[in-house]
């Protein structure tokens, strides 16, 4: 069981540091891959972002004040990176987000590193039509588990403004899978 | 039999108490519980089409070689932080000489708007002028400056001084009609 409070003190002593965030890369890595997979969707766009991400907890370690939960913290920073992501390439190709959303999965099936089926594809599709904070909290839910009150504590938003959430998502992407 | 009686004679004295459920629920439990329900219904629904899987993969050996890829990364992206040299604006001397130049500025769009109205260059005394220049540039003296010039050299071009030449006539010009006085005053 990692101590998360001496990992902490460890990450915030330059001498044990760097040992520290090897413990803290190890742990997380394959956790907030997967976060930040499903909202930017591509291998090498999800592998840019997580380095980024991971960059931010290296240098931002001194400033993290413990009022929340490390993973809790480290996963606010992997849903921020992700967001400021998808609105940069937005912008570069002058379009909205939810228009850019729609287009980073338009190329899933020619995805190597996407194996899934016709239904699998239909359902990446119906959470592209979602808008952004229902894809989060239902990638988050359906497909991780987390619990609303972590999840409260990552989104900064309210248990009962996630349920609303997470019911508009799964009504809608049901409506969908049956009606396509 | 004894102690079954006093079992019941327990029950019967705090049964008002006893009665009362102890438990509790979270707030709002059974104002959400149908959506919730719902939401419930809707995710087997979904999972009964697709899956929990979502068919995303990741190269092989990604994830053993991460640590190395982004401790490398971290310690060249700390590495070339160190070596850039930053220079803060308000620690240089460039300041000092912005600010010389800024007050030189409004010196001028002072003059030029009052040479617009009835006061113009020539109403203004020299002895004001004087008091102008000490007042205003009271945290600077010759000195000072020179040595702000020797400092920044690199940054000063020479053109500077050297390219504005004055010709003989207005030196001559200058030199007739500048009082004696003031002359002594700034050698003192």
């Amino acid at each position: 069981m990692l101590d998360e409070k001496q990992l902490i003190q460890e990450l915030k002593h330059s001498k044990s540091k760097e040992k520290a965030f090897r413990v803290l890369v190890s742990t997380y890595k394959e956790r907030l891959y997967w976060h930040i997979r499903k909202i930017v969707i591509s291998h090498d766009d999800t592998d840019d972002v997580l380095q980024n991400t991971f960059i931010k907890v290296f240098r931002n370690i001194d400033n993290f004040k413990e009022e929340s939960k490390l993973y809790s913290w480290m996963y606010r920073i992997a849903t921020n990176e992700s967001i400021t992501f998808i609105n940069k390439r937005a912008k570069q190709n002058s379009i909205s987000m939810e228009e850019m959303q729609v287009k980073l999965i338009e190329n899933i099936e020619s995805d190597s590193y996407f194996e899934g089926n016709e239904a699998q594809i239909k359902l990446q599709k119906a959470i592209a039509t979602l808008p952004q904070k229902q894809q989060i909290v239902f990638n988050m839910k359906y497909f991780d588990d987390i619990k609303y009150q972590d999840m409260s504590d990552i989104l900064d938003t309210s248990v009962g403004a996630l349920k609303a959430s997470y019911h508009h998502a799964v009504k809608k992407i049901e409506e969908y899978l049956k009606s396509n | 039999m004894n102690e079954n009686n006093e079992h019941k004679d327990f029950l019967k004295k705090n049964e008002s108490q006893l009665k009362k459920n102890p438990f509790s629920t979270p707030d709002d439990y059974f104002k959400s519980f149908d959506e919730s329900l719902m939401s419930k219904i809707s995710e087997e629904s979904i999972s009964d089409i697709v899956g929990k899987e979502n068919g995303m993969k990741v190269p092989d050996n990604y994830f053993e070689s991460f640590e190395e890829n982004i401790l490398n990364k971290v310690k060249t992206t700390e590495s070339t932080k160190k070596k850039s040299k930053i220079r803060f604006l308000y620690n240089s001397n460039f300041y000092r000489f912005a600010s010389v130049a800024v007050a030189a500025v409004f010196l001028i769009l002072i003059l030029v708007q009052k040479n617009t109205s009835e006061v113009n260059f020539d109403s203004v005394s020299n002895t004001e002028l004087n008091n102008w220049v000490s007042l205003e540039s009271e945290d600077f003296d010759t000195y000072q400056l020179a040595a702000l010039y020797d400092e920044n050299d690199d940054i000063i071009e020479d053109d500077i001084f050297y390219t504005n030449n004055i010709s003989d006539e207005d030196l001559e010009l200058y030199l007739n009609t500048i009082e004696i006085e003031n002359l002594l005053d700034s050698e003192n």
